[in-house]
């Protein structure tokens, strides 16, 4: 009998499960099992106020709450039928950019990089190279410098709000960023540079990856949800084509496309499709590590976010460099009755959001669609193509390999309703 | 001496606010000791991050906080660094990273000054549910943790 039991899977963000049965080699189950309880957020978004949304739907995640109130309040915004001004945009990018240090930092150097170093913790990482652990830290602080220099606050930022913000941040505390971005912008591009120098579990998959893309700007918050099958959708029409499902083991729902099939959103679906669009320090970066994209190592994930984070910082000097408020931060809502989407690039991947609203603007119904829970049905197949490699290992190392495919999507079952237990069991045998 | 007397916890959390009421309290029973120079006050929410900060540069802290599991609510404990060595994270992931594991990996980095002295003061919590306010039984014990940072930062001064 082959049989591995991990009481909860380290690294991920939230808890869960993971059963995989053999018989001969191959995987005749593969479940990852969501067991933590549901969070109710689209129910209790209902009859309150479109306003109170952006704030709500930020307590859903501490580290990604800015993707839940920009996709929450592009989708009310919709549902309004108004327009941002370019200087809004620009600060809400700037603000995004802040999520994407912290996020990427935290989790590239202390819940994946452990792994690539054959380390079973963060303080295991921090006792041999602690550099890395240093410069996470000082890049962690300077993303969350950013969302509270915005946000008010770094966790569940409090200034975004449905048309703009709140108030507009002097520019003396923007520009007080600079010199940390400038360093940070060093850091990152030495990190990309140590990426390509890792080396990293062999798997190849031919994903579908699916990812926001927009022609002049690196897909975060505009732009049409672009399949790697060559399929642009707009926003307004996601629900046409990716379609949630529920399982019996998992909390939260699945995704497939309209076809039935799996695909993957996040860092390796972005920097496949949207390369282009990246800044030209992190373009150089990409460039000088000599890849062939598409990238179709789950692992490289790690690459992926190594270059979106001098994409990201980058971005941040340009936008914290130009930054000039001028006019009113926020436009004078007039509350209709309605329907909008919105979709934004969480650091995990794409995050759709659909609100229906009242004459009074109060939420009718709500629909939150969660990178991870996208990510889910991926992951499991992943896992599947893994079986025979996994029954032939010793079963300590055969669950290190699945926890490390797991960690390398960077899971936030929080978001998706929480996540991991490995049960690796031999049916033949039972 | 620099001295750091830190109070960590949550406002909204019942007795998770156990760390802050009472560096709260100490700072309104002991003015004189709290505003003199040498301390520097803060409350903190996040350790992960703030707590390595608040350290900076500090020769001595005096960190209070919540507690579980060790005796009845409002019960006080003060530890020492060495106190928290046999610490096992009760959690694998991020949500679990509390102050042992900040500490310890602040000492793994030399992010503190050679020969920081940390004395720990553990409010033993009841509750900590969302939106409740401290039990009776940690807010009875709220005067005699001041007495204990007061003491504990008197030890520091003298030493």
């Amino acid at each position: 009998m082959n049989r591995i039991d991990v009481p909860a899977l380290a690294r991920v963000e939230g808890e869960g499960g993971l059963f995989i049965g053999l018989r001969d080699g191959q995987a005749v189950e593969v479940r990852l099992d969501i067991y933590e309880p549901p969070r109710f957020f689209e129910g209790f978004l209902r009859d309150r106020f479109l306003q109170d949304v952006p704030d709500i739907t930020a307590r859903i995640c501490g580290i990604c709450p800015v993707a839940y109130q920009m996709s929450s309040a592009i989708a009310l915004e919709a549902a309004l039928g108004v327009q941002i001004s370019p200087e809004v945009y620009a600060l809400r990018r700037l603000m995004y950019c802040g999520e994407y240090i912290e996020s990427h930092a935290l989790h590239m150097f202390m819940l994946q990089a452990p792994d690539l170093f054959g380390r079973e913790s963060v303080l295991e990482l921090a006792a041999s190279e602690p550099d890395i652990v240093r410069n996470a830290l000082r890049l962690k602080k300077l993303g969350n410098a950013i969302l509270s220099c915005i946000g008010g606050r770094s966790v569940h930022p409090v200034n975004v709000c449905v048309g703009g913000f709140y108030s507009w941040p002097s520019a003396e505390s923007v520009r007080s960023l600079l010199p940390e971005l400038e360093w940070a912008l060093d850091t990152a591009v030495r990190a990309a540079h140590w990426a390509g120098t890792l080396s990293y579990p062999q798997l190849q998959i031919d994903y579908e990856f699916v990812a926001l893309h927009h022609g002049t700007e690196y897909g975060l918050m505009r732009g049409e949800v672009l399949s790697s099958s060559g399929k642009a959708t707009p926003v307004a029409k996601y629900e046409q084509e990716y379609v949630e499902y529920q399982v019996p083991h998992s909390n939260a729902l699945h995704s497939k496309t309209r076809n039935g099939t799996p695909y993957m959103v996040g860092p390796l679906a972005r920097l496949n499709l949207n390369h282009e669009q990246l800044m030209p320090g992190a373009r150089s970066a990409l460039d000088n590590l000599r890849l062939n994209l598409p990238l179709r190592n789950p692992h490289l994930s790690f690459v992926a976010r190594a270059i979106e984070l001098v994409h990201f910082v980058e971005e941040a000097i340009q936008l914290a460099s130009t930054y000039s408020p001028e006019g009113a931060s926020r436009i004078d809502l007039a509350v209709k009755a309605g329907e909008g989407t919105g979709a934004s690039e969480a650091p995990r991947g794409l995050l759709y959001h659909r609100y229906q609203l009242d004459e009074a603007g109060l939420v009718q119904s709500a629909r939150i669609v969660p990178p991870t829970a996208q990510n889910l049905p991926r992951m499991e197949s992943d896992l599947r193509a893994m079986a025979a490699e996994l029954a032939s290992l010793p079963s300590a190392e055969a669950t290190r390999r699945a926890e490390d495919l797991v960690r390398a999507y960077d899971p936030c079952i929080s978001c998706a309703t929480h996540f991991l237990k490995l049960r690796i069991q031999d049916t033949e045998a039972e | 001496m620099k001295i750091a007397a830190i109070g960590i916890g949550q406002d909204m959390r019942g007795d998770d606010a156990a760390g802050f009421e009472a560096v709260r309290l100490w700072e309104q029973t002991h003015a004189a000791s709290a505003s003199s120079p040498d301390i520097q006050v803060r409350l903190i929410t996040v350790p992960a991050l703030e707590l390595a900060d608040a350290l900076d540069g500090a020769d001595a802290a005096v960190v209070v906080d919540a507690t579980s599991g060790a005796g009845e609510p409002g019960t006080i404990r003060t530890l020492s660094l060495s106190d928290l060595e046999g610490h096992t994270p009760a959690s694998g992931n991020p949500h679990g990273w509390g102050l042992p594991e900040e500490l310890r990996l602040g000492k793994l980095l030399g992010q503190f000054s050679p020969g920081l002295l940390v004395r720990l003061i553990g409010i033993e919590a009841g509750q900590m549910q969302l939106g409740r306010p401290l039990s009776l039984a940690v807010r009875a014990a709220l005067p005699l943790a001041c007495d204990r940072i007061q003491a504990e930062i008197e030890a520091i001064r003298k030493q």
